[in-house]
């Protein structure tokens, strides 16, 4: 959590490998390896997920061609076989599921004419789909009605496990009442300027930022 | 004293435009010896500089060449095949089963009444240098005859293979569809070995009638391939319609050239290109839409990809008379440059002089959207398959305007291995 301007979604973009970020200072270790050496598709490959704030549009690629390329690629990457038409679209049925995804917009052009909702619930489905083992939220929660919150909550609740972790970036505490954060760190000026357990979303959505700036 | 020789660069073809027999040739041919080779001060040929091909000499094409065909194409045509630009019955399927439809050599009609009536009007000499080559002395070229009604069954694949360097070949087509025909053209150029010192110089002549409906896909893809500079002259009548899909992925120089008369009321006409140019192919787009009458309406949108030392020209005009009231027109012409060497010039062109008219016409050079190829490679696309994708992605909303479904697919597997190799 963070005031606008505090570098949330910086943070979010350089750990997927934004190339319009160049990291001047610091390292981000990453499973024990140097993250900033590897391109966004490598980062992808080893279980790194950013949820876009503004997923992109792209006419004529298909969302379905397009998800089945990044699963294959992402397959071939850790040694595993690709996976065949018929059980990747059993899996996007099952996935699809999970955020309540029209299979009309399956096949449409990926992102294209999506209200705004629908390209956050693609973003989770497509998490869901990938699996990563680090999932980075960018204020997914903006522009969304409390249906689709809670929809979009829900995936993210249902992908939790002992073996992955998720970065959410909020500035409000709605959403952490459908998603329960373990840790809550308060960013400002590019830093992390307090940390504390969920109970502290609950004290700056009463008190304000000033209150943690100081 | 000393005395200047000025030799006629034409001199390396002059030799082989003589002695023809075909209609209005004689004139042709003074009309060659007259006009000037184009140069980059003549505003129609400013990008694409056609005076090298006059720097080498040339021989008549060989019609009897032995040639492999190559597989056909994958779904049903009729094949028609000519090789060096004589037609070859031999090589062809029966050209005889669709009724009141003639298919044949162009050369074995020129007699006919129709033929003699309306060849060389579609296209006529003017100041254009190559039409006047063409007219002096013509290969061989195809006659399509659609009488009233009358529809192809399946298309039409007119196959063109060049089997050598150093020839001057001049197909001379003319497609006739009278009321309410329908008819549908594959056009494909072939080369067999190293053919790059050859020149293609061809014209196609397409008269469509009354509420007659010609399609034309026309497929440049040779490695290695002969020079091309062609002219389609198109006149379209009341409710009829032309469309022509042109897509160019090799060759060394490349000129298209679409010249449309929408001569009666709700005539409509379409022109879509999509290209892939890289090496140091140059592709030149030329079109003109002329609305002549009132309720037509033109449709053009061209789209490609230019790499490496790649050189892509679109040049399109459409032209509104003063009573061509209630036209549509939209043009449009979108470039991806990819490297510090590939080159694209465009220039779009509108001249109404009717008030009362919807008109639309732009152009964009740009590079593939980084956005896009950050969202693509975040979900472990790798950076050569986004790329492709995204290239594919581009000029997919040109395929998607081609009717013939078949056909589409089979350019999208074509531009997928041509964005493959790049």
């Amino acid at each position: 959590m963070g005031p606008n301007g505090s570098g949330k979604s910086t943070l979010a973009n350089v750990l997927a490998g934004r190339e319009e970020y160049e990291v001047t200072e610091g390292t981000v270790t990453y499973q024990g390896a140097d993250l900033l050496e590897l391109s966004p598709e490598e980062r992808a490959w080893k279980g790194i997920f950013l949820a876009f704030q503004y997923p992109v549009e792209i006419p004529g690629v298909s969302n379905m061609n397009f998800l089945r390329t990044a699963m294959n690629e992402t397959r071939k990457a850790n040694g595993l076989a690709e996976l065949g038409g018929k059980d990747f679209l059993t899996l996007v049925r099952e996935r699809a599921k999970l955020v309540e995804m029209d299979a009309d917009l399956m096949n449409r052009n990926l992102n294209v004419g999506f209200s705004g909702g629908e390209k956050k619930r693609n973003e989770i489905f497509q998490m869901a789909m990938l699996e990563p083992k680090l999932g980075i939220l960018d204020e997914t929660d903006s522009g969304l009605d409390i249906d689709a919150l809670r929809i979009v909550a829900g995936g993210v609740n249902k992908l939790r496990s002992k073996d992955n972790a998720f970065i959410v970036v909020t500035h409000y505490q709605r959403l952490l009442d459908y998603i329960v954060p373990d840790v809550v760190h308060v960013m400002a000026d590019g830093r992390i300027i307090k940390s504390g357990p969920k109970e502290l979303a609950l004290e700056l959505e009463e008190r304000g930022y000033d209150w943690v700036k100081g | 004293m000393t005395t200047t020789t000025i030799i006629d660069p034409k001199a390396t073809v002059l030799p082989l435009l003589e002695g023809s027999t075909w209609p209005n040739a004689a004139e042709a041919l003074a009309q060659v010896h007259t006009l000037p080779v184009p140069t980059s001060k003549t505003e129609a040929w400013k990008y694409t500089r056609v005076g090298k091909l006059f720097n080498q000499p040339y021989i008549t094409p060989k019609g009897d060449a032995t040639v492999t065909l190559p597989a056909r194409l994958p779904f049903d045509t009729t094949r028609i095949v000519f090789v060096n630009g004589h037609f070859r019955a031999d090589l062809s399927d029966d050209l005889k089963t669709d009724k009141g439809i003639v298919i044949d050599s162009l050369k074995h009609h020129l007699v006919h009444g129709p033929v003699k009536a309306h060849y060389g009007q579609v296209a006529p000499i003017g100041d254009r240098l190559f039409t006047a080559m063409n007219t002096a002395a013509p290969t061989d070229g195809l006659i399509i005859l659609a009488t009233k009604g009358t529809k192809t069954s399946k298309p039409l694949h007119v196959l063109h293979i060049t089997t050598d360097g150093g020839q001057l070949i001049q197909p001379r087509d003319l497609f006739m569809l009278h009321e309410g025909a329908e008819v549908e053209v594959i056009i494909e150029h072939v080369a067999e070995g190293n053919a790059s010192t050859s020149l293609i110089n061809s014209i196609r002549e397409n008269l469509i009638g009354e509420g007659a409906n010609l399609t034309i896909h026309l497929l440049q893809n040779e490695a290695n391939g002969p020079v091309h500079i062609g002219l389609d002259g198109v006149t379209i009548g009341t409710k009829g319609r032309f469309s022509i899909d042109t897509t160019t992925l090799n060759g060394s120089l490349v000129r298209n050239e679409v010249n449309v008369a929408l001569a009666g009321p709700e005539a409509h006409a379409e022109l879509n290109g999509v290209y892939v140019l890289n090496g140091t192919t140059h592709c030149d787009n030329h079109t003109y839409i002329g609305h002549d009458v009132p309720d037509c309406t033109s449709d053009e949108l061209y789209k490609g990809i230019v790499a490496e030392k790649g050189t892509g020209v679109f040049n399109g005009k459409v032209y509104v008379k003063q009573d061509a009231q209630r036209t549509r027109a939209y043009q449009s012409n979108a470039n991806i440059l990819q490297g510090d060497d590939a080159k694209v010039y465009t220039k779009p062109e509108l001249e109404i002089y009717a008030d009362d008219v919807k008109c639309s016409h732009g152009c964009t050079i740009g590079r593939l959207d980084e956005k896009g190829l950050f969202y693509l490679r975040s979900r472990g696309v790798s950076e050569a398959e986004a790329r492709r994708m995204l290239s594919h992605a581009f000029m997919t909303q040109v395929l998607e305007r081609i009717t013939n479904e078949e056909w589409r697919k089979h350019l999208a597997s074509l531009i997928d291995a041509k964005l493959e190799a790049l």
